[in-house]
């Protein structure tokens, strides 16, 4: 005699339910299979790490730039930084001094979802919410800063991975190798020497210094009816912080005991007075001199910078400037001027000028 | 009992045993003697196979034979079979996958007075729909040898697809006296029987073939980039060359006035990098913090700037207080490195652009396009200081960063 047990009507319901439920994930899972067919093992294309800061044990930013060729659905890559290979089936040795385990994500496009989910200093895993597939090609970019480079310049490699899960488990799905150099920086040295260009002559053509010619300024045959002039040139440069000034120094005219006077103060000229005198503009009365000249910023002293007055006073500072100063040339502009009874006689004078930087 | 019947049957038996034996043995005498009445087995015959990979596609057959006779020649037909080359041996097994297509397509022939006038056709026998097994290959007309002993008779049959089976299979070539060959019906009845006997038969043979898989080899190789920067031009492999510590300025100690002064560095390049290398240099200060703006020389940190970056690549003159850098093309080694414009290679000019300074990744100064090994670039760094370059030991940090794209 056979005997039926026959199932109740609660556990069947479940049953069927638990089937309807099964058939539903089923077809969810056929379905998913046909919308997200499976890829994978495919080279990663367009590879490469770029640094901002290739300088042993320095902190940089890594930006890292990848295409993924097929629709995969990637959930997660991982980043593996290694010194020896960057072939997926050797073993890594992690390079002395990496530390990506402080880094942060700052820019990533491509996917724009993803998200550090765990880190070591030479393993990352990048993380999306879901494992959504690609719209291949899809050219990945991110940028990871706060990342302190190997110790030791040489050739260090990344791995990367791209995997269907979210935290990089199970079998992954493509895969690409970069190597990046980190080098030794370039120094370049230079000892700039405290500097002080001057030269003084008659003329002293352009800026050059190798261009001075002649120290005699000769005023010929003077008369009381009209002012003799003369001129010379001194060109200056400094590096000094706080600039120069040239002072000028001798005596007035002499000739023996007989003596033109210097003006003490800055006047015009006065045929028929004795006179001597300079400054270091261009002048009308008499025609001589000009103004300075050169990318310099220096000027005369204000005694000495009013066209058609002139006066000399040994030690006096006759040019100057207060800042490192550029080229700047200076015509100095000489005046003579005699009595009716001054004593007739050769007049000579000797002037010194010398420049001081103050550094 | 069943001793018994055992040693009744044994030797009945052992007398079967050694009929079919005998007969075995003297089934080729028996054909021979019947069956391939006019020739003989053809000699120094081979099927070279253009590839054996199992199920490959698009493969020649280049068949050669030596004929026994001078007897003219009206056709010729090959067999391809699975189980053996024996001729009218009234058998012949599919090799799998196989087929000559529809229609086999033969050239090349040679070895006749006549190689021109022939027709291919085929029988599909053991073959699917619309393939063939059979090549049939008929002349216009009967046709000499033109020297059956020295000459073989050769021609090729193309766009063959191979047994999908590895290992052996068989061919039997027939050649007949007539243009009258068997048609399909008495040369393979059904899919795997053949004709026991043929009319007008001249010679025949059989050729043993085979399919191998293919040797599959795999290299892997790594990715690679190295790059280093040197004082003096490095070894191969970047060894030797030295720290990049250069000194500008003359004299002894080294001092830089308003002339222009100038000191050399190397890079080297090695990388398979496909889409190549671009090396791109930033002006970092001494604790590798960027240098704020100045792309020249600092006496101070980097608190100023006193020796700036030339800018724009021109000539560097005297007195500018300018610094700049010029790349020369890479030389040596294999591939091509060449600078970027922005630091030309003409005699007595520089550049170093802002971006050098402000950039995220500096400025690039030169780049390759593909792979390269060991090339060499000379940099070449120059300063002049203008009379109001302050007083001070000037420096710059420039790090070379080095991109492949693989």
């Amino acid at each position: 005699m056979r005997v039926f047990k026959q199932r109740p009507i609660a556990s069947t319901v479940k049953l069927h339910k638990v089937l309807g439920i099964s058939a539903t994930l089923l077809l969810i899972g056929v379905g998913l299979s046909v919308i997200f067919p499976a890829y994978g093992d495919q080279i990663l294309l367009q590879r490469s790490l770029r640094l901002d800061n290739a300088l042993p044990g320095k902190t940089a930013s890594y930006q890292i730039s990848f295409t993924i060729q097929d629709p995969d659905a990637v959930g997660s890559l991982k980043l593996l930084l290694c010194g020896n290979s960057p072939l997926e089936s050797d073993p890594c040795s992690a390079p002395a001094g990496l530390d990506i385990s402080s880094a942060t994500l700052v820019q990533s496009n491509g996917f724009i979802d993803m998200s550090i989910s765990s880190s070591t200093p030479n393993t990352m895993v990048l993380s999306r919410p879901l494992a959504l597939p690609v719209a291949a090609p899809l050219t990945v970019i991110f940028k990871l800063t706060g990342v302190t480079n190997p110790s030791a310049a040489g050739s260090y490699y990344l791995r990367i991975a791209t995997y269907g899960s979210t935290d990089a488990s199970g079998a992954r799905i493509d895969f690409g190798g970069i190597a990046y150099a980190i080098a030794n920086p370039i120094n370049v040295t230079a000892e700039v020497p405290p500097y002080l260009l001057f030269c003084a002559g008659v003329t002293v053509a352009g800026l050059d210094c190798n261009n001075v010619a002649g120290n005699y300024v000769n005023f010929g045959d003077i008369n009381p009816q009209s002012s003799a002039s003369g001129q010379s040139q001194m060109l200056v440069a400094t590096n000094a912080a706080n600039g120069y000034n040239v002072v000028v120094s001798g005596n007035t005219l002499t000739s023996g005991n007989n003596i033109i006077s210097a003006l003490p103060t800055p006047d015009v000229p006065r045929p028929g007075t004795s006179q001597f005198g300079m400054n270091l503009r261009a002048n009308t009365d008499p025609t001589v001199g000009a103004d300075v000249t050169g990318p310099g910023n220096g000027q005369p002293a204000s005694n000495y910078n009013v066209p058609d007055k002139f006066m000399f006073q040994s030690g006096d500072i006759v040019a100057l400037y207060n800042l490192p100063e550029n080229y700047r040339k200076y015509t100095v502009s000489y005046l003579v001027n005699m009595a009716q009874s001054q004593p007739i006689g050769v007049y000579v004078s000797t002037l010194a000028y010398v420049a001081t930087a103050n550094f | 009992m069943i001793q018994k019947l055992i040693s009744k049957l044994s030797r009945p038996v052992t007398g079967i045993t050694a009929a079919l034996l005998g007969l075995a043995t003297a089934t080729p005498l028996l054909l021979s003697g019947a069956a391939f009445a006019s020739g003989g087995q053809v000699q120094s015959r081979f099927i070279q196979l253009s590839n054996s990979n199992p199920s490959a596609t698009g493969v020649t057959y280049n068949v050669s034979f030596k004929a026994t006779s001078a007897t003219a020649v009206g056709g010729i037909i090959v067999d391809f079979c699975a189980d053996s080359p024996i001729t009218l041996s009234g058998t012949c097994t599919f090799p799998t996958g196989f087929t000559m297509g529809s229609t086999p397509s033969i050239s090349g022939l040679t070895g006749f007075t006549t190689n021109t006038g022939w027709t291919a056709s085929g029988y599909q026998c053991g073959a699917a729909a619309s393939n063939t097994q059979v090549a049939v290959y008929t002349a216009a007309s009967t046709t000499a040898p033109t020297a059956f002993s020295t000459t073989p008779i050769n021609f090729q049959i193309t766009g063959v697809t191979n047994t999908s089976t590895t290992g052996t299979f068989y061919a039997r070539i027939y050649t007949f006296s007539s243009t009258s060959l068997p048609n399909a019906a008495t040369y393979c009845p059904t899919g795997t029987t053949r004709a026991t006997t043929l009319a007008n038969l001249q010679d025949y043979g059989g050729i043993a073939l085979s399919t191998a898989n293919l040797v599959n080899i795999t290299a892997t190789v790594q990715e690679q980039l190295t790059f280093c920067v040197t004082k003096t031009s490095p070894a191969s492999g970047c060894s030797g060359g030295g720290a990049p510590t250069l000194t500008l300025g003359s004299g002894s100690p080294a001092i830089l006035g308003t002339a222009v002064s100038s000191d050399t560095a190397h890079t080297q390049i090695t990388t398979n990098a496909t889409s190549g290398v671009a090396v791109n240099m930033k002006a970092f200060k001494s604790d590798g913090l960027t240098a704020a703006g100045c792309n020249g020389m600092s006496r101070d940190n980097f608190a100023t700037c006193g020796i700036t970056g030339i800018g724009a690549f021109a000539n560097l003159a005297a007195s500018s207080g300018n610094f700049g850098l010029n790349v020369a093309d890479g030389t040596g080694g294999t591939g091509t490195v060449t600078h970027n414009a922005n630091y030309g290679t003409t005699v007595g000019s520089y550049g170093m652009q802002a971006a050098v300074a402000s950039g995220a990744y500096g400025d690039p100064i030169e780049s390759s396009s593909g792979a390269t090994k060991d090339v060499d670039s000379t940099l070449t760094f120059a300063a002049a200081a203008a009379p109001t370059t302050p007083a001070g030991v000037y420096v710059a940090y420039e790090s070379l960063i080095a991109t492949g794209t693989f």
